[in-house]
């Protein structure tokens, strides 16, 4: 588990740096607004960039996150401590945009992709520009890869979002979207499966335009 | 083409020990790294000011709970206080019955009870005498003569 304060970088491993993060997080249970705001400061982007993922609305992103705040900071009396506040906030984050999925009585969008039969498993993408550590320098790509998330229903979505951008282990995934372990990893491969689709038709689209 | 729905996912026919192989592969793994690699999502000053703005109002309206209950709690003590105060002392004081008086027929017979010992009273004692000062329903022999003065007879 790893927490950033500022310019502090907390992590499991140190004591002193545990000690650290649960002594912020015993003073946001007393309701303590500056220590609240450092995590703040730790978790907005990440949290605002799951949302943001997740509703297709940016000003109800926006508008989503901070609520995932809100209700945190008025609820972290209930916070126990058996999870990171990592996935604590995801899991609020999580809830919400499930509650607002079932307000605007939206149906998950069903994905349009080749038979089960037909995914690949080896999931090979034969392409020379396939650099996945300078994927974020390629602008378009990464258009590509956010364009494929967004067609995605949001069960895979916001498997692939926790699991894949979050590094949240399939344990606390299973334990926030309320499936087993088994269908996570299902939900994962079938989400990567939906990926690579997309990200082969781009650079087959790409290659014949050259 | 074919369409795959979300029940299809739970259908997905492979063991867990399948899905872990597939999902360490290597070009799954690289599709994790794409993911990774999107770039983040960063939120605006305005943002930021704004969750400000609702935190400090929460934090606010907390206080002024947390104030109304400190001014309303010893305020409620008070008033039930005084209601229990009001219904103890102002409850009008009740008139012990007889439980012998209760009733029709006994009430007679207690009337008349009462007029009967009170005639016997009069003729034994005369006039003037009050009823508590006679002892009824004891035998002579459970007197103790030894107590009366009888010299100042």
């Amino acid at each position: 588990m790893e927490l950033c304060i500022g310019a502090t970088r907390l992590s499991a491993g140190n004591q002193t740096d545990q000690s650290t993060e649960l002594a912020i997080v015993e003073r946001c249970r007393r309701q303590d607004y500056e220590a609240f705001g450092k995590l703040v400061d730790a978790y907005q982007n990440r949290v605002f960039g799951f949302v943001r993922r997740m509703v297709p609305n940016a000003e109800e992103a926006s508008d989503i996150t901070q609520d995932v705040f809100i209700r945190a900071f008025q609820s972290f009396h209930r916070f126990d401590g058996r999870c990171s506040v990592r996935t604590w906030l995801f899991r609020i984050a999580y809830n919400l945009c499930i509650d607002r999925a079932r307000k605007v009585n939206r149906t998950p969008t069903e994905v349009s992709l080749q038979g089960t039969a037909d995914i690949d498993e080896t999931f090979d993408v034969p392409d020379g520009r396939w650099q996945p550590d300078q994927v974020a320098i390629d602008g378009e790509l990464a258009d590509a890869i956010e364009a494929a998330i967004s067609t995605m229903s949001e069960k895979l979505r916001s498997v692939l979002l926790l699991h894949d951008k979050e590094d949240l282990p399939y344990e606390e995934i299973a334990q926030m979207v309320g499936v087993p372990i088994g269908t996570v990893k299902s939900r994962l491969f079938l989400a990567r499966a939906h990926l690579q689709q997309h990200l082969r038709n781009y650079l087959q689209m790409e290659g014949s335009k050259k | 083409m074919k369409q795959f729905d979300l029940a299809k996912i739970e259908e997905l026919n492979m063991t867990e020990q399948e899905l872990d192989h597939l999902l360490s592969s290597e070009g799954s793994l690289k599709i994790r790294q794409a993911v990774q690699a999107v770039q983040e999502e960063h939120v605006s000053l305005a943002w930021r000011s704004q969750l400000n703005e609702r935190l400090v109002g929460t934090i606010e309206a907390k206080q002024r709970k947390r104030r109304f209950r400190w001014i309303l709690s010893p305020a409620l003590g008070l008033g039930f206080a005084g209601a229990l105060a009001v219904a103890l002392f102002i409850k009008s004081p009740t008139t012990p019955h007889s439980a012998s008086l209760n009733t029709g027929p006994q009430l007679e017979e207690s009337l008349i009870a009462s007029h009967q010992d009170s005639l016997r009273y009069s003729d034994v004692t005369g006039v003037g005498l009050n009823t508590d000062e006679v002892v009824t329903k004891r035998s002579p022999s459970t007197y103790d003569y030894n107590q009366f003065d009888f010299g100042s007879l």
